[in-house]
């Protein structure tokens, strides 16, 4: 009998814990914590940290993670069983004879635990782009489309991104993981996802967990910058009511600037074609259905799963390393340097036009759609109660996920 | 090396260890892309919006087309086809009168909220609401 117990203790999870899976439970508590305590991005992090957690246990079924070669681990293995079929051969193209002779088979089997299947949504890029979709349902860029110079700001705030794509190359990063630690700055974490997973898999939790935790730190981070960079002066301007956009104009607008984006930058194409088609339908006003399950059902549903895939890819091994600690700290130069690229380009613009802009709208800029326009609004009734910049800053703060997905884009098309 | 860099598409030649120069191009490259994508839709916005404004037909505001405060009670002529009864309309101005504190306030138009929306609506506000302000 004490040989069964033994026997069964054996087969038990207890001998592969580590120390460094005790410090990940820590980091994933901790995650919890801020997310359900006090509430930051939870939508976000608390599958993240559920992953993470998960990521740091001996579990079976979940997901096959091999080492190799090279010392590092590559997640959502399977494995495959197959049936040559007869007279499959083929010898090598005579054009490429170094190619190897392919033959085709017959899949009888795939094995592979849950999220070896699930995860295939981040890594073949899908969940990415299906997010936008429910983004771009949910967005209304009549305050946009209204003003639509406030796209410089959008524009303008991208500054983070390629002054931390200097500081990560200087601090030791390739060129590849550089791009996808400035990502941070464009407080998008879908595009984040999409980008560090195609050019810096092996950074893909820490920046996620970086993107999302300063995403919800926002309000914590913007208003001192605003502070500093804006007089008294210029933070009680108050901005022209914005005109009524029309249906019309909101569908064109949708197809033009898809046609646009993916004529300039093509490698954004997915991100794009998904956040437009998503606007379509939702200002289009015939496909309520649709609108309603992009908004709700969809967005939702991916969002655990690409929560937890993020999270599952949080192995100790992996990100206990001193590039995450890195990557926390380049993060928030990121962020900053956009919100102080939005605030400045506004001032720019006030120098330039007649009709004044309110500075503090250009550190809206930084996408973090919707809070980082309400942060504009509440700093600018901080000064002025009666000054309502909610519905001016949207314009930035939509402009700013087009401009975050072209940077994407860019990145993409110059480093993949 | 410059003009190279900026005007020509070298960008996939960028080492994994780019030189401060090249990372400074490279970097002024990916700002002018963004600039060039969005100041292109801004053009575009522009330039329909002029359309848009011309195109667009004078509106004279109904003259009943509200009420406004103290007696903030729209007309019965104000909702269409009198689709709301008086009494629901005498008491949305009073909660409506009781919720701003009796301060000067105008009843633009009472409509039936829209069922059909009601689901995307409840989406919007609970993944607008999940982003805190503190």
């Amino acid at each position: 009998m004490l040989q069964g117990l033994l026997d069964y203790l054996s087969t038990t999870g207890f001998q592969f814990i580590t120390w460094k899976m005790v410090i990940m439970w820590a980091v994933a508590g901790v995650l919890i914590y801020l997310a359900v305590a006090k509430g930051f991005e939870p939508l976000l992090l608390v599958p993240i940290a559920f992953g993470a957690l998960v990521a740091n246990l001996p579990t079976r079924g979940i997901i096959t993670v091999e080492q190799l070669a090279n010392g590092t681990t590559d997640s959502a293995i399977f494995r495959v069983e197959a049936t040559p079929l007869e007279n499959s051969a083929h010898a090598p193209a005579a054009s490429d004879p170094h190619a190897a002779p392919t033959q085709t088979l017959k899949v009888n089997r795939v094995e592979g635990g849950l999220y070896d299947f699930i995860s295939q949504g981040v890594k073949l890029e899908l969940f990415p782009p299906l997010i936008f979709l429910g983004v771009g349902a949910l967005t209304d860029f009549g305050p946009l489309i209204a003003m639509p110079r406030t796209l410089l700001l959008g524009a303008a705030a991208q500054l983070g991104l390629f002054m931390t794509f200097f500081g990560a190359n200087l601090l030791g990063f390739t060129a590849k993981q550089s791009a996808s630690i400035g990502i941070i700055g464009g407080a998008d974490g879908p595009t984040a996802i999409f980008l560090s997973n195609k050019l810096a898999p092996e950074l893909l939790g820490a920046i996620a967990v970086a993107a999302y935790s300063y995403m919800s730190l926002v309000p914590l981070i913007q208003p001192p910058i605003m502070r500093l960079l804006t007089t008294k002066k210029e933070r009680v301007i108050r901005m022209q009511k914005l005109r009524p956009v029309s249906k019309t104009e909101k569908l064109i607008f949708a197809v033009m600037v898809m046609m646009i984006c993916i004529l300039l930058v093509p490698d954004a194409s997915a991100l794009i074609v998904m956040l437009m088609l998503g606007n379509f339908l939702r200002e289009c006003g015939v496909t309520e259905r649709l609108v309603k399950s992009a908004q709700n059902e969809i967005i939702n549903v991916l969002t655990i799963f690409l929560g937890t895939t993020v999270g599952l890819t949080m192995r100790a091994d992996n990100f206990l390393a001193t590039d995450t600690l890195k990557i926390i700290v380049l993060g928030v130069v990121a962020f900053s340097f956009s919100t102080a690229g939005g605030i400045l380009a506004a001032k720019l613009m006030n120098v330039l036009s007649k009709n004044p802009v309110n500075p503090l709208i250009g550190s809206a800029g930084v996408s973090a759609v919707p809070m980082a326009a309400r942060v504009s609004h509440v700093e600018g009734q901080r000064y002025d109660s009666n000054n309502y910049l909610l519905m001016h800053a949207m314009g930035p703060n939509v402009a700013g996920v087009i401009g975050t997905a072209v940077a994407a884009g860019y990145f993409l098309s110059a480093l993949s | 090396m410059a003009t190279h860099l900026i005007l020509s598409p070298p960008l996939a030649t960028l080492p994994d260890y780019p030189s401060v120069g090249e990372s400074v191009l490279f970097q002024l490259n990916g700002l002018i892309v963004v600039f060039l994508a969005l100041g292109s839709i801004w053009g575009m916005l522009e330039l329909m919006g002029v359309i848009f404004r011309r195109s667009k037909p004078a509106v004279t505001p109904p003259a009943s087309a509200a009420a406004t405060s103290p007696a903030a009670a729209p007309t019965p002529a104000s909702t269409p086809a009198c689709a709301v009864p008086p009494e629901i309309i005498a008491v949305i101005s009073a909660a409506v009168h009781v919720a701003t504190a009796g301060q000067p306030h105008r009843i633009a138009a009472i409509v039936p909220a829209n069922a059909q929306l009601d689901w995307a609506r409840e989406g919007r506000r609970t993944i607008f609401a999940s982003h805190k302000t503190r």
